[in-house]
């Protein structure tokens, strides 16, 4: 067996220690977010940022105060932690009684600025944090040399976990918490204070993924950006384990770590994407993830509507022709190329939206149609030598086939489980796109040629390509607004407000669904398509989960719940990214406030807002 | 209204014009496009701002008529930000040159939109040596480093010192594998053989992993074809894994000054790598150093900000020649024609595949106790001559080579 695998035994139990090690990781910060998400509700997306500063209130200890790793060990998570409860108190306790996106979009916003204050004062190196003396050194083992350090990471972090599960699990504290998830005005009822027990399980929750940063201090380099891609993963590991689970998050994030381990041995590239093959099979199978409780689907229903669309009547048809005129007249004034750029992930955005909207579900994952498309029609027009109508063409229809298979596998999943199933194919998609060799890695295709559209226009000429783009992007949203509109449209609406209605009346809620999601995923594809022959590329950048996470940040900015608001949030995210890109490194910070600031006071977004101002739906 | 205020426009326009004509004076806009805010920030970023300012101030542009303006962008290692911010430069801020773009990628987007406009870009932070191969254009001049110079440069030192067996930690990604193809075809040209390789993805946090197979492949060298946070970490773990202790060593193919700093000397110690500039060099670059670092929270100038510095005093010496910036490809054959000279590189020149050469240096990181000084960090072990530290003009595939 071994000898086949072509890997000697030995070779193979230190890969497996060291999977246990990089698990423990794993398991010490997964802990953390599934006691706030069972706890609170709340995706803590700033786990990942307190995980710095955790590593970065060590250093600080060490280089200011002259304070060794024992005590950093101790003092750290505890300031970390005070941090996390300042941020609960002023920010997350007003989102309680909101969907879970408003909390991950919020700590999403905290981590960006968080990270943009460290990188600035820092630097993107890296600072060297020593090794404790005694734990210098290692130990020759039969099949490996095992530092020191290691051994004690294991051990520590098995102990942290252990007790922490026991004291939610086994003591009457650890009651107390669970009770009051379940209900709290009932367990408020007995005496028992709820919201400082909230307050203090987020601080509690904070200081355990601090403390994972503490550990990993001297192992990887203290860095400003040590945690931002962390998250995802750690976020992964949580949804296998089964939302709200400790011990399902413990146990998943060892064994994850040794299986991500053997992969680094067997197929090292893909080392980075196996946890998401893992979730996208488990979810597949056991909805609620390995340990989670089934009873947590439910509330991703009820929720989802909270953010659904309002009927969009003749106001919105307005709305839409008034946008047209801006963007007819606006290339006189604005500079066209960015334009483009605006419209192509407005339409991107209404897909997302439309998906929100009307059928309840948010996807993390469109960037997989935005990219895809993006390849095929740069590599259609570049190397098969397509005309652009072609090539764009050949690009929405990539989307659709790979709309019907992901929407096969993934539209019986509802609320966050949907949104991660996305996610975990739209990375699989990511580790595509580097792998085959016609994408170009990180390269990506370059130099697209833009051609002659119908063979009488010149894509060429700038003008000419604007009227092209304005004309796609708006009969696509046209299109849109149609389909809203039509029978299929009000099938929609019904499934959204009443699932189970609609199966009594006949109706295939799946098949509508699957329906909806294909052509939210097409106009993602046409929209990336699009992209491509504007910029004569198609790039890594697209395919990235980051995007898929821009295009929920258009439409929250533009408007949950309006069907061409993501038109206007669109519009200012791009305009962020292009006219505070002389602001260099304050990008992301500012980013990151908008995020706070819409979340805590314009959670309707700007066309919500004047929605609301103007009482007609938009 | 609207017709008086056009022909108010008009006037003032006209009046400008003229105003410019009577002064004779040319005018530069330089925007420099580079990473502010993640992986390369550090060893580019701001710094890079300032160079290309002091190169300004040092060729005393203003007494020679010519008048200079800056602007400045991140493009957050996004291919199609990059390309947007530079097509809205050329087209609407009127830059006539493009100066850094650290991220391979970037860099070879904005290559093509400044080709298609005729403008100029001064590469310093990019590493791809097909910049000046398969992609090179009249329009571009590739300053600092490439891979090729690094691969070269590192492997054959090593083999020269019996480092004959190799094993590569290779990130996933098209530089990565160049850095590692371009290297491998140096071991095995010296009769050197390579081990094994293995491909990580970007961004990887733990390599223990990687690093176990590379001590179980007994290879004498372990080449790190990674960058960045990816470098420090493999090698930080080298360290705690004892590989070094152990007899292998490590060969860094893209490290960075600033990736020593961050490093410690204790950790980096004994580290060989190439580069083409470094601070202690001589009394010109060092006094370079001395004002390069205030202004850059103390971080001593990297190669890149060498290059920036380099590269944009000889552009404006080729508009000084020319007395206009318009027609890019014009100030790069320019560029081409004379000889390159100034305090940190010496003296070079730009080839007809837009590669500028110059002499690199093959430096070992000096041990805690050899290091005097902050920022005393290499030794110089070999200066590798400009004819051989970059890749022979007509091995690259250059269409711009006949």
């Amino acid at each position: 067996m071994f000898e086949l695998l072509g890997i000697p035994p030995q070779a193979l139990f230190g890969q497996l220690l060291l999977g246990l090690i990089n698990g423990s990781f794993y398991a010490l910060l997964s802990l953390g977010l599934a006691v706030i998400f069972g706890m609170l509700n709340i995706i803590n997306f700033t786990h990942g940022a307190q995980y710095m500063m955790g590593a970065f209130g060590a250093y600080f200890l060490l280089q200011y105060l002259g304070i060794g790793y024992w005590w950093a060990l101790i003092i750290s998570p505890i300031v970390v932690a005070i941090t996390g409860i300042v941020i609960e108190r002023t920010m997350l306790r007003r989102l309680y009684n909101l969907d879970h996106l408003y909390g991950l979009l919020l700590t999403f916003g905290i981590a960006l600025v968080v990270q943009g204050l460290f990188r600035h004062q820092y630097g993107t190196s890296g600072i060297p944090y020593p090794i404790p003396e005694a734990l210098q050194g290692g130990h020759r083992l039969t099949f490996m040399f095992l530092p020191n350090y290691r051994a004690w990471v294991i051990v520590f972090s098995l102990v942290v976990c252990i007790a922490t599960w026991f004291l939610i699990e086994r003591t009457k504290l650890g009651a107390y918490l669970r009770a009051a998830t379940e209900n709290p005005s009932l367990v408020r009822a007995f005496g028992i204070n709820v919201p400082r027990m909230i307050t203090l399980t987020y601080g509690a929750g904070v200081g355990l993924a601090a403390l994972a940063g503490v550990l990993a201090a001297p192992i990887y380099q203290v860095n400003p950006l040590m945690g931002a891609d962390l998250i995802v993963v750690v976020f992964a590991v949580v949804v296998i384990g089964g939302m709200g689970s400790i011990l399902g998050s413990i146990i998943t994030g060892f064994s994850l770590g040794v299986i991500e381990g053997l992969t680094k041995v067997f197929y090292p590239e893909a080392s980075n994407t196996v946890i998401f093959v893992i979730m996208a099979l488990v979810l597949l199978i056991k909805p609620s993830g390995l340990f989670g409780r089934p009873a947590s689907q439910a509330s991703g229903v009820e929720h989802a509507g909270a953010m659904a669309a309002g009927d969009p009547g003749r106001s919105a048809l307005k709305f839409i022709v008034l946008l047209g005129i801006f963007f007819a007249v606006a290339p006189f004034f604005i500079y066209p190329l960015f334009l483009m750029k605006a419209l192509c992930f407005a339409l991107f955005a209404c897909a997302v939206n439309l998906l929100v909207g009307f059928v309840g579900l948010l996807s993390f994952g469109h960037a997989m149609f935005l990219g895809t498309a993006g390849y095929i029609s740069a590599h259609a027009a570049k190397v098969w030598g397509l005309p652009p109508e072609l090539a764009i063409l050949s690009g929405a229809g990539s989307a659709v086939v790979l709309g019907v298979v992901t929407g096969l596998l993934t539209i019986r999943r509802q609320g966050i489980y949907f949104a991660m199933t996305t996610l975990a194919f739209a990375q699989m998609i990511y580790f595509f796109a580097l792998q085959a060799p016609f994408t170009g890695g990180e390269d990506g295709i370059q130099a697209v040629p833009r051609g002659m559209m119908f063979g009488v226009l010149d894509l060429k000429n700038q003008a000419v390509m604007y009227c092209v783009v304005y004309a796609i992007i708006f009969g696509a949203l046209l299109l849109m607004y149609r389909i809203i509109h039509s029978p299929f449209g009000e099938i929609l609406k019904a499934i959204r407000e009443n699932e189970a209605r609609a199966i009594s009346l006949g109706y295939r809620t799946d098949r509508y669904k699957l329906m909806a999601f294909v052509l939210s995923g097409t106009l993602a594809g046409l929209a990336g398509a699009t992209k491509s022959l504007v910029f004569q590329l198609a790039s890594l950048t697209d395919v990235h989960w980051s995007m898929s996470g821009e295009a929920v940040l258009m439409t929250l900015v533009g408007g949950l719940g309006t069907v061409f608001g993501p038109v206007v949030g669109a519009f200012i995210i791009v305009a962020m990214q292009n006219y505070l890109a002389q602001f260099g490194q304050w990008v992301t910070i500012i980013q990151g406030f908008i995020f706070i600031i819409c979340v805590l006071a314009f959670r309707r977004g700007i066309a919500g807002e004047v929605a609301r101002r103007i009482g007609r739906p938009l | 209204m609207i017709r008086k205020a056009a022909t108010c426009a008009l006037a003032l326009f006209a009046a400008l014009g003229v105003a410019g004509m009577a002064q004779a004076q040319t005018t530069v806009k330089i925007g420099v496009l580079t990473d502010m805010s993640s992986l390369y920030s550090d060893l580019s970023g701001q710094g890079s701002v300032n160079a290309a300012r002091m190169a300004v101030e040092d060729f005393g542009a203003e007494k020679k008529g010519i008048k200079v303006e800056f602007v400045s962008a991140d493009h957050q290692n996004k291919p199609d930000v990059g390309s947007t911010i530079a097509r809205q430069w050329l087209d609407v801020d009127g830059v006539d040159v493009i100066v850094d773009v650290p991220n391979s990628a970037v860099a070879l987007a904005v290559n093509g939109v400044v080709k298609d406009k005729n403008k100029v870009l001064l590469v310093s932070g990019a590493a791809s040596a097909d910049l000046t191969g398969k992609s090179c254009t009249p329009n571009t001049v590739h300053w600092t480093y490439d891979t090729w110079c690094r691969a070269n440069g590192t492997g054959n030192a090593i083999i020269k010192t019996g480092g004959d067996s190799w094993f590569f930690l290779t990130a996933d990604y098209a530089f990565g594998h160049a850095l590692e193809r371009d290297t491998e075809a140096v071991v095995l040209a010296a009769g050197g053989k390579v081990l094994g390789k293995v491909r990580h993805p970007l961004n990887t946090a733990d390599f223990s992993s990687f690093l176990l197979q590379a001590q179980a492949s007994k290879a004498k060298i372990i080449g790190l074809a990674n960058a960045g946070g990816d470098t420090t970490n493999s090698i930080k773990q080298a360290a705690e894994f004892g590989i070094v202790a152990g007899g292998q060593n490590l060969a860094g193919l893209l490290v960075f000054i600033t990736d020593v700093h961050a490093l410690g000397l204790k950790t980096a110690q004994g580290l060989i790598f190439t580069e083409t500039f470094y601070w202690d060099l001589n009394d010109d670059t060092r006094a370079f150093a001395k004002r390069f670092a205030p202004q850059f929270k103390g971080v001593h100038p990297t190669m890149v900000h060498a290059g920036v510095y380099s590269a944009v005093l000889h552009y404006l010496k080729a508009v000084e020649a020319l007395k206009e910036t318009k027609d890019g490809a014009k100030v790069v054959a320019k560029m081409k024609e004379i000889p390159t000279d100034d305090p940190l590189f010496g003296k070079g020149t730009v080839r007809a595949d837009g590669r500028k050469v110059h002499p690199a240096y093959l430096v070992e990181v000096k041990k805690p106790e050899e290091s005097k000084a902050p920022w005393d960090y290499h030794k110089i072990r070999a200066t590798i001559p400009a004819d051989q530290a970059f890749r022979p003009l007509d091995k690259g595939g250059c269409p711009l080579v006949k």
